[in-house]
């Protein structure tokens, strides 16, 4: 799987997707969990067993069975699925708090929000969608009242009478850490340190702590022809189609895609606060191809409402031949009336978890109002 | 100059505009960007293109002045206009085969690109080569070029019967020599079903 969020790929090897420990091992594995417990200084018994992904963490609120909710840069309000369930999910929350850089939409509906920290205002270590360990300078300090988020934790940890777990004095100390913590698995850390990733202009896993510390790291994975499968062979994995958990239907009959626009980024959180960004892509267009526009009588620029069984929300029509006849896009970033997750459905992928965010079902109509020039 | 061409291959570009926000980020023409990325029909097509003085060995936008306000250097670098000289006639922005010069009215002066030359004349790269994401835009020695690149680098374009040769290099196809225009292909013409 290729990632395509800053430290996506970083995250997803250390545990940040909550059915894994660090090193890329399967938190439900009992080697890997007395492993990292001998790491971490606790019993493998009080590491929790696998938790929820973001959308189940949304579902379970409204099931009542979570209560409190401490979210870390994340704007769920913009960026899962059925913003309104979202949206009731965390008023229902007795307990929210939320840690970002900016005040996000999400961060509205906190309890407390505490001032956390950019990228170019904290030093530390992010792994790169190829697999490479990349070091990350301060070039700021944050601003105001604002901590880094290592500040944040190791405070919250001594808060909660956690401290002798925490006894980091420099990210550089956390990041040994998680060196220890990865030894042996799949994503090895081991042997990769500061003075290795400057050197090298960073290093890729594996890359084991061997005698004399000198491994390169791995640049490309599997170059001696040898996979992860016991027998040591590649596998094509079948999958079986299956409907979408959204249908075609009469009064829903054009598919819904949602995504990117390039200036701006994930949730919009950093990008829609850039003025040059912001005037690249002002704000979400529906786009649709001429044909389609033509049956429902739609020029670019048009508004349309576009309604799913969700929610349905107007936006200015973009009519393009780069998008096919049956199917409409729109960008995702955007919150509030323009947020084309107001659409989209919870329904994940039963393995990965990921949301169906690339098929609704969908019906469109002009919608009154002036047309949008340019 | 320092061993580093700028080659530039739109097929590259993404449209993310790095380049026009680096670009006005230069102190010496602090938020006026000297560089244009553009969808080339975004009905049909999500390419984009990026535009920077392609510096002319024999600038057309010079020969035009009549007041001698653009000067191209030894190093072959073409100028933006000279503020003291330029008498913003528009003779160069109608002149020049790429489309580059822009005339800032309220200035009453042209301004382009000028290869970033209180970078580039010290051994810098230029600003949008240094943040473009997919290198659509390099400043690069030409070895390095021919290593990485299936592309290759010409400086020759044929508008109609006139040859222009460039400093900057654009990359075509394998096989290809030069880029040629005519511009009776991109006259309009109307659509055929309304034709009489």
């Amino acid at each position: 799987m290729v990632t395509g969020q800053g430290n996506g790929q970083g995250g997803r090897e250390h545990g940040q997707k909550c059915d894994q420990l660090p090193g890329q091992r399967s938190i439900s594995d009992p080697a890997a969990r007395e492993h990292v417990a001998k790491v971490w200084g606790i019993r493998p018994d009080e590491i929790p067993q696998a938790g929820l992904s973001a959308v189940e963490i949304m579902e379970a609120i409204h099931r009542g069975e979570i209560k409190a909710l401490l979210s870390i840069c994340f704007n769920p309000l913009v960026s899962l699925p059925d913003a309104n369930y979202v949206r009731e999910a965390l008023s229902k929350l007795e307990f929210f708090g939320v840690v970002d850089f900016f005040l996000s939409e999400t961060a509205h509906h906190a309890d407390v929000v505490l001032a956390g920290s950019l990228q170019e205002e904290e030093e530390g270590v992010v792994g790169s969608a190829e697999g490479r360990v990349i070091h990350i300078r301060k070039a700021v300090d944050p601003p105001g009242n604002a901590w880094t988020d290592t500040k944040i934790y190791l405070e919250l940890a001594r808060r909660l009478g956690k401290e002798k777990y925490f006894p980091f004095r420099s990210n550089r100390e956390i990041f040994d850490e998680l060196r220890e913590a990865s030894r042996g698995g799949v994503a090895d850390y081991s042997g990769i340190t500061y003075e290795k990733i400057d050197r090298q202009m960073g290093v890729f896993w594996p890359c084991p702590d061997v005698p004399g510390g000198d491994h390169p790291g791995t640049p490309r994975l599997f170059e001696g022809g040898r996979f992860f499968h016991p027998d040591g062979k590649a596998r094509f994995v079948v999958t079986e189609w299956r409907e979408s958990g959204d249908p075609l239907a009469d009064d829903f009959p054009i598919l819904l895609t949602t995504g990117r626009v390039v200036s701006q980024y994930l949730s919009g959180t950093q990008t829609r606060r850039i003025g040059p960004l912001v005037d690249q892509f002002p704000e979400p267009r529906v786009e649709i191809h001429p044909r389609l526009a033509e049956q429902h009588g739609i020029t670019n620029g048009d508004k349309v409402t576009v309604t799913t069984r969700r929610d349905a929300i107007t936006l200015p029509a973009l009519v393009v031949r780069t998008i096919r006849p049956d199917t409409v896009f729109i960008a995702y970033h955007w919150p509030g009336n323009r947020s084309a997750n107001k659409l989209t459905h919870r329904t994940l992928d039963p393995r990965s978890k990921i949301p169906e965010f690339k098929v609704s079902a969908c019906r469109i109509e002009r919608a009154p109002g002036l047309r949008v020039v340019g | 100059m320092f061993g580093y061409e700028f080659y530039i291959d739109p097929e590259r570009c993404i449209g993310c505009q790095a380049c026009i926000n680096a670009c006005a980020e230069c102190d010496t023409h602090r938020g006026v960007p000297m560089i244009t990325v553009d969808y080339l029909d975004r009905a049909n097509s999500i390419a984009t293109v990026p535009a920077i003085c392609m510096h002319c060995d024999d600038p057309t936008c010079a020969e035009v002045c009549p007041a001698d306000a653009i000067k191209k250097g030894e190093d072959g670098v073409v100028q933006s206009a000279l503020k003291p000289r330029c008498v913003a006639c528009n003779n160069c922005v109608l002149a020049c085969p790429f489309g580059i010069p822009k005339m800032m009215t309220k200035l009453e002066l042209m301004m382009k690109c000028d290869m970033c030359y209180d970078r580039t004349s010290v051994g810098k790269r230029p600003m949008c080569a240094t943040v473009c994401p997919s290198q659509a835009l390099a400043y690069v020695p030409p070895e390095r070029i021919a290593r990485e690149r299936r592309e290759k680098p010409t400086n020759v374009f044929q508008f109609g019967t006139e040859t222009v040769t460039t400093k900057v290099f654009m990359m075509v196809p394998p096989g290809e020599t030069m880029i040629a225009v005519d511009v009776v292909d991109f006259m309009w013409e109307p659509p055929l079903e309304t034709m009489p």
